[in-house]
């Protein structure tokens, strides 16, 4: 699997302290991400080039205590030369991702990385770009009280070099969106039937196409869809806290066989004492009628 | 009293080190720092307490004149404080873990009531049967000694003892006023004990039979608290002092030809001086390491067993490993003495780098707690030798590096990662930039979630001594992340100048790279403004 950075990574931010603790966070997650998913990061001229001379070096000029981190970060760069293509070629998604004035002083990104990908594209292996979620780009954020959710507006891009397939190119920013494709367009966070869920978010149909909801409001509340046509939503906690899902059971058959309409189940990514993802967090006071029988996503 | 390991050293007014600091220790502690930081006070520190029980004469509590040599106490202590009646030297407290043989430590306090010591010395485990049913129980100890110098005599002026066992809290404090030692139970109460030193250890004695202490006395429960907690663990101390083993940063210089030593050596000597004559008096003898860590193309993993070797293939062996091809070999040469041979020549007229290089290899593969047994084959496995030897060597190395070349320097990173997963417990003290990057490195190249990594992760400490404008040091401690990185605490200064070089270079470079316009002529692109194709997956 061959990987991409975002330059959103090293783009616009406020300078100061917290700049370059972000960055040695951000370069820390991608190392974490191409060490647990075995991706190999290449050196594509069209976009390497001007990410690390317009947009890296001068906060590694700024904060020199980065430069640990970005040495690593260039260390695993593959120098590979790739022939460029020269078919007419069309793109999906670049525009929204690259052409971002909030963070770009250039539009230049947009052909950059669609350049980019199109050269890996021919090399004919698995391509994903390690993205930065940004609201207002590829993140649409919801709240109400407490409760946020961040829809992804971006979670494939796509290329067709000349007249041949379509090559999708995830965004991704955690070894589980390479896992567990869906997350990348919902949350990591989600229990999946493979942790052995006895709950799990079961992914709709077809959920990578646009048109296939994610997040809906439902009784108020921002909440991830499943297949079920469950509704996910994060509990009402201040600063997004909490290690569980509030979970709300709408089909009735469904709903007669779990015994109540809301269940708290556990989240995936939580400190082991939470309880295994997927299982049953807590109970209400008033969810005596809870059948512990689980479902199945099949 | 197997498996002591020495977890900590605390040091206060101790050369550059003002205030109360206390250093954790680990299988593998990575000690940096710049010339004169203080780094070397840590090791210094346990040195000067070695020195000390190897002094024949018990009643000396500090012995000033050792591989640490002062012409008196002020000359360690912080500031270097003028002379004067009574002058505070340095503090001096290590922490350890050891086991506390329970059937012994009942027979030495003649089996006392439990519900009365556990009542009296406020320690509630007393009376819990399952603490007295372990056969052997770890426990983590600790002492701290304050010192003294009085008109240019060292003495030892109070000693604090804790157990975790008693939750950590200072059951007694030996104070040493006016020409003799009172003890204090629970810095508080005073018990009258018989304190006796050797050098700074300290004995609690009280002869039960005329104490006047009744059976169920108070008293007596606080004189049975040291028997049972702190007694051995302090026996365990100073054998893992007087085991423990130091190698400098300089070495001696070779002779051409060793006089034979009618005696085998215990130690390596600090300049690696009595390296030859172990590997001649020891050299057929076995000795079980488990090889340097394997670097191929798809990462780094651990060899899947420990080596039985005599000493000598044993050395030869690991050199390999570090990519020294040339054998070694002890030539015998009759009624006059040996000689020790690097290919053909001796070690006086081979490169400098493997005179300093031999003694760091035999220590590490002398201070093999099993050495000279013969172990079964299935004994060998990293775990199984770690279960048979329940015990674990201490050893302190100052600039390993000292004179290798950069990719030695590098492979020294797997030499000293084997070792310290096979029950020696290394302090290294370096300025190599490539010992370090290679730790680093071969944390990067496992496997996520590997025992590598996982070990790596927990057992690495990398301790930064820094000094500050008016000379107070300070130690900063991190460990290593799983992409490579140092966690809590960046060096400063340490690696720069090379990173500085390779990021100059690297972006010099790409500077005169042509770019990928000037490179030829790409397709032309459209972006199609929907949000994507008409896709399957």
């Amino acid at each position: 699997m061959i990987a991409l950075i975002d330059p959103a990574f090293f783009a616009a931010r406020t300078d100061g302290p917290d700049r370059a603790t972000a960055v040695q966070h951000d370069v820390g997650l991608i190392l974490e991400f191409l060490k647990e998913t075995q991706a190999q990061l290449v050196a594509v001229e069209d976009y390497w080039r001007p990410l690390w001379m317009e947009l890296i070096r001068p906060i590694e000029h700024r904060y020199p205590e980065v430069r640990p981190w970005l040495t690593e970060l260039r260390k695993r760069a593959l120098q590979r030369h790739i022939t460029p293509l020269t078919d007419v070629t069309r793109v999906w998604g670049f525009r929204l991702m690259f052409d971002c004035a909030a963070l770009f002083s250039t539009s230049a990104w947009v052909d950059r990385m669609s350049r980019s990908v199109l050269r890996l594209a021919s090399l004919n292996e698995p391509i994903v770009l390690i993205a930065r979620p940004v609201v207002g780009r590829n993140i649409r954020r919801h709240q109400t009280g407490n409760i946020v959710i961040d829809e992804v507006t971006r979670w494939r891009l796509y290329v067709q070099p000349g007249t041949s397939r379509h090559v999708p190119v995830p965004c991704v920013a955690r070894p589980r969106h390479v896992q567990l494709p869906w997350t990348a367009r919902f949350d990591w966070r989600l229990p999946a039937c493979e942790d052995a869920a006895r709950y799990p978010f079961c992914p709709p149909p077809e959920w990578w196409k646009g048109a296939t909801a994610a997040v809906q409001t439902r009784s108020g509340k921002p909440s991830f869809v499943d297949g079920l046509d469950n509704a996910w939503t994060r509990p009402n906690i201040p600063g997004g806290a909490g290690y569980h899902w509030d979970v709300f059971i709408s089909k009735m058959q469904l709903l007669e066989r779990i015994g109540d309409k809301h269940i708290n189940v556990v989240a995936f990514g939580g400190p082991p004492d939470e309880g295994t993802p997927g299982s049953i967090h807590h109970r209400g006071q008033d969810q005596a009628k809870l059948n512990d029988q689980g479902w199945t996503c099949a | 009293m197997s498996g002591t390991k020495l977890l900590s050293v605390t040091i206060e007014r101790f050369k550059s080190f003002e205030s109360r600091t206390e250093i954790p220790l680990a299988p593998l502690t990575v000690i940096l720092g710049c010339n004169n930081s203080g780094k070397s006070s840590i090791i210094q520190c346990l040195l000067l307490l070695k020195q000390t029980l190897a002094e024949p004469r018990s009643d000396i509590p500090i012995h000033l004149d050792g591989v640490v040599s002062a012409f008196n106490l002020r000359e360690l202590t912080f500031g270097w404080p003028a002379n004067g009646a009574d002058v505070s030297g340095p503090t001096l407290g290590l922490r350890w873990e050891s086991t506390i043989d329970m059937k012994r430590a009942a027979d030495e306090a003649r089996r006392p009531d439990r519900a009365n010591l556990a009542k009296w010395t406020g320690i509630s485990r007393f009376e819990d049967h399952e603490f007295w049913q372990a056969e052997m129980k770890p426990a983590t100890s600790s002492i701290q000694i304050d010192t003294v110098d009085a008109s240019g005599t060292t003495l030892i002026s109070a000693i604090r003892l804790q157990s975790d066992l008693a939750d950590d809290k200072t059951l007694f404090t030996l104070s040493f006023k006016e020409g003799s030692w009172t003890c204090l139970w629970r810095g508080r109460v005073p018990l009258d004990v018989d304190v006796e030193l050797d050098h700074f250890v300290p004995y609690l004695k009280a002869d039960l039979s005329w104490s006047g202490w009744g059976p169920r006395d108070k008293k007596r429960t606080w004189y049975n608290a040291y028997l049972i907690l702190l007694s051995q663990p302090l026996e365990a101390l100073k054998k893992l002092l007087s085991e423990f083993q130091y190698l400098g940063s300089t070495r001696h210089t070779p002779p051409s030809l060793y006089k034979a030593s009618n005696v085998a050596p215990q130690e390596i000597g600090a300049s690696g001086e009595l390296a030859a004559q172990l590997l001649h008096r020891r050299g057929g003898e076995v000795v079980h390491y488990l090889p340097p860590l394997i670097q191929g193309s798809s990462g780094v993993s651990i060899p899947e067993a420990l080596r039985e070797r005599p000493l000598v293939d044993a050395v030869n062996d690991v050199l390999e490993a570090l990519s020294i091809q040339t054998p070694l070999s002890v030539e015998e040469i009759r009624e006059i003495g040996f000689r020790l041979l690097f290919g053909s020549a001796s070690l006086l007229h081979v490169g400098r780098g493997l005179a300093y290089l031999l003694p760091l290899v035999e220590l590490g593969l002398y201070s093999d707690p099993l050495r000279f047994l013969s172990l079964e084959e299935g004994d060998l496995t990293p775990a199984r030798y770690s279960e048979r030897c329940k015990s674990f060597a201490h050893i302190a190395i100052e600039e390993a590096e000292a004179h290798l070349h950069p990719k030695v320097q590098s492979l020294l990173a797997h030499w000293l990662v084997s070792l310290a997963m096979s029950n020696r417990r290394l302090i290294v003290e370096t300025h190599s930039d490539h010992l370090v990057r290679r730790l680093r490195g071969l944390v990067a190249r496992s496997g996520a979630g590997s025992a590598l990594e996982t070990w790596l992760l927990e057992n690495v400490v990398i301790l930064e001594v820094e000094q500050d404008s008016e000379g107070r040091s300070t130690v900063k401690h991190s460990k290593l992340t799983a992409v490579g990185g140092i966690a809590e605490h960046w060096p400063a200064g340490f690696m720069d100048e090379s990173s500085e070089e390779e990021s100059a270079i690297f972006y010099g470079g790409m500077a005169k790279r042509p770019t990928a316009e000037e490179a030829g002529p790409n397709a032309a692109v459209i972006h199609d403004e929907g949000g994507e194709p008409e896709v399957e997956r």
